[in-house]
């Protein structure tokens, strides 16, 4: 066992380099153990797929890294050569990013999608491939017969979980899953939550899921992030967060849920949105702060 | 037509009451294929009663409000405002009257909105179209409901353009909208489904707010059941274009009947609950509308599912008060 923890994230700091840079993640630090399900909330605005992105230094012009370091089991994954990120994406770390249900290409196969997928990273399950895709649609329960299905032959949630399984194809060891089920329905999203829950349970992955849900994260993280304008403002684990909030933002955030059970009564939500704060003038605003 | 209205205890003029209502969709262009999207649903809506239509994609739920604000003419059924039939061909003067009664506010606040014209544009449209206020009062009325529905000092909005306004802005806008024609009964297609959390409790109150003021009733459609039941009285339950359940809403959610119900009570986040999150072990996808079961639709689905439910589907029950339930178990 090595002395380097699974995942450390050192004073991120990335954004987009328009004429003068717009910070959209501000001195980020967090860890991640192995086999660690982290949550990270936040409304649109606050940064969270920005750091989806620069974690697995996937910004692309204008968006960069500024400065931190992002050191997966010991390595800066900031400053890693090309080649050597190529090879180590969908093997030891893949992503599932958000709405990709709509990036699956409409005029290829199922099957073919995956392959392909896997064929750029890696050599291994290039032969026995066949068997391989059986396996990971075994995963996800997705009858075999769609293998040879195209994108609009499948459900939302179908395509959700056939993106879900081409991000295992490698047996990744983390995987950070960007609102990976926005736009699905709720009996939908909870059985591909629990899907994701299993294959956790028997593949031993780490997840980074990052979401504007928060109710979602409570139940099934062991770790949450609360993101605004930016930065964490608070991180614990998940139900320490939600019984005691200590952040007013998350005070706020975990306030704003109705509930489905008990009491029945009017909430509030004070403060402003982190779109309206996201400027450099104002990054040390914060609605706490103002109440 | 009077109606008992559980919540308040007074007698209530029925705004909307649906009868039968069945639309069907044509699809394919050599074979074509009959998409049973409305299944004969019966509904009824009071004055000043917020009644949500909860259900999944593919429900119905989307194309009922499209036929209440005659985006779609119904395959068959009826639909009565204030006891009087709509008919299914209305002339100019009749459709104008009928939308200054019954509007609409739409899920994408960012769709919903022409993005080449300020934002003041979508408002005075209606105000102009219904002849509704003098040249000289325009701005004011504008600027009136714009403040009504929270977007304060209206002044700074007027000459924005949709994309300058974050999504919980937008829907205001749209709010503001419908609201300026004073109409009686709102539709809401899921109006928060596409914002934040934090925004969403916003407009929730607005629209509960406006109900008060303004006397307005809404048919509020959703997915989101702790949505429905923070917003409305009653919630009517859809599947495969079938009402499943209709109630109050703290008593339909608090104990659903209905296996459907139950399902989607199962299946919603309920970080409050403090405990490890309930398994679903329901298998299965939603229904083929293009091929219908004769019996329940949601038998394939349901763990509670026996002989009887393939045959033939069952009836709409009454349980209690207001309350019915369409399955075998009652």
């Amino acid at each position: 066992m090595s002395d380097h923890k699974f995942l450390e994230v050192r004073d991120l700091e990335a954004g987009y380099q328009l004429g003068r840079p717009v910070r959209a993640v501000r001195k980020v630090s967090f860890d991640l153990a192995h086999g660690e399900f982290l949550g990270i909330a936040g409304e649109s605005g606050c940064g969270k797929s920005t750091l989806a992105f620069a974690i697995t230094n996937m910004l692309a012009d204008p968006g960069k890294v500024f400065s931190g370091e992002v050191l997966f089991q010991g390595k800066d994954l900031v400053k890693c050569e090309r080649e050597e990120l190529r090879q180590m994406r969908w093997k030891e770390f893949s992503i599932v990013f958000q709405a990709s249900m709509n990036a699956l290409n409409p005029v290829m196969k199922i099957k073919d999608q995956i392959y392909d997928a896997v064929k750029h990273h890696s050599s291994e399950y290039v032969s026995g491939f066949d068997q391989r895709v059986r396996e990971l649609f075994d995963y996800v329960n997705i009858s075999h017969a769609y293998l040879n299905a195209y994108p609009h032959q499948l459900s939302g949630g179908m395509k959700q979980r056939v993106v879900i399984a081409a991000a295992l194809a490698l047996d990744p060891k983390l995987v950070i899953m960007d609102e990976p089920t926005t736009a699905l329905d709720v009996v939908v999203q909870r059985k591909i939550l629990q899907k994701v829950a299993e294959l956790r349970e028997k593949m031993g992955f780490s997840v980074i899921f990052i979401t504007h849900d928060l109710s979602l994260l409570v139940e099934i993280s062991d770790y949450l992030a609360i993101m605004y304008a930016g930065r964490i403002v608070e991180k614990a684990p998940s139900k320490v967060l939600f019984s005691r909030p200590l952040h007013p933002y998350t005070e706020q955030l975990m306030a704003s849920f109705p509930p489905l059970v008990g009491e029945k009564r009017r909430l509030h939500f004070r403060g402003r949105s982190p779109v309206a704060l996201s400027s450099n003038a104002a990054r040390s605003v914060l609605p706490g702060s103002a109440m | 037509m009077r109606m008992q209205s559980l919540q308040q205890n007074i007698q209530t003029d029925t705004v909307l009451r649906l009868e039968a209502l069945r639309k069907e969709f044509t699809i394919g262009t050599i074979s074509k294929r009959q998409v049973h999207v409305v299944n004969g649903i019966d509904l009824e809506i009071g004055s000043r009663e917020i009644v949500a239509l909860v259900g999944e994609s593919g429900s119905g739920k989307t194309t009922v409000a499209r036929l209440v604000a005659r985006l779609y003419k119904p395959t068959s059924g009826r639909i009565f405002l204030h006891s009087t039939e709509v008919p299914k061909w209305m002339g100019k003067r009749e459709t104008l009257h009928y939308r200054k009664t019954v509007q609409m506010i739409f899920q994408d606040p960012y769709a919903s909105l022409n993005a080449l014209h300020p934002v003041r544009y979508a408002i005075e449209r209606p105000l102009k179209i219904h002849g509704l206020v003098g040249r000289g009062e325009l701005q004011e009325r504008v600027v009136s409901v714009m403040e009504e529905c929270g977007l304060r000092p209206a002044e700074r909005f007027l000459s924005r353009y949709p994309h300058e306004l974050s999504g919980g802005q937008r829907q205001r806008i749209g709010i503001a909208r419908a609201l300026a024609v004073r109409p009686e009964l709102i539709l809401a297609d899921e109006p928060t489904s596409m914002l934040d959390v934090s925004i969403r409790l916003d407009i929730m109150n607005l629209l509960m707010d406006l109900r008060e003021k303004e006397n307005i009733s809404y048919l509020f459609i959703t997915h989101d059941l702790a949505g429905a039941r923070y917003v409305s009285d009653r919630v009517a339950i859809m599947y495969a274009g079938h009402l499943m359940e209709v109630g109050p809403s703290s008593d339909v959610i608090s104990e659903p009947k209905h296996p459907y119900t139950q399902l989607l009570k199962a299946a919603a986040p309920k970080p409050e609950s403090g405990t490890e999150p309930e398994r679903i072990d329901v298998g299965g996808e939603v229904p083929d509308l293009t091929a219908l079961p004769s019996g329940c639709p949601f038998e394939p689905r349901c763990p509670l599912a026996k002989a009887e439910c393939r045959e033939r589907l069952p009836e709409m029950r009454v349980v209690s008060p207001n309350h019915s339930v369409r399955c075998v178990l009652y």
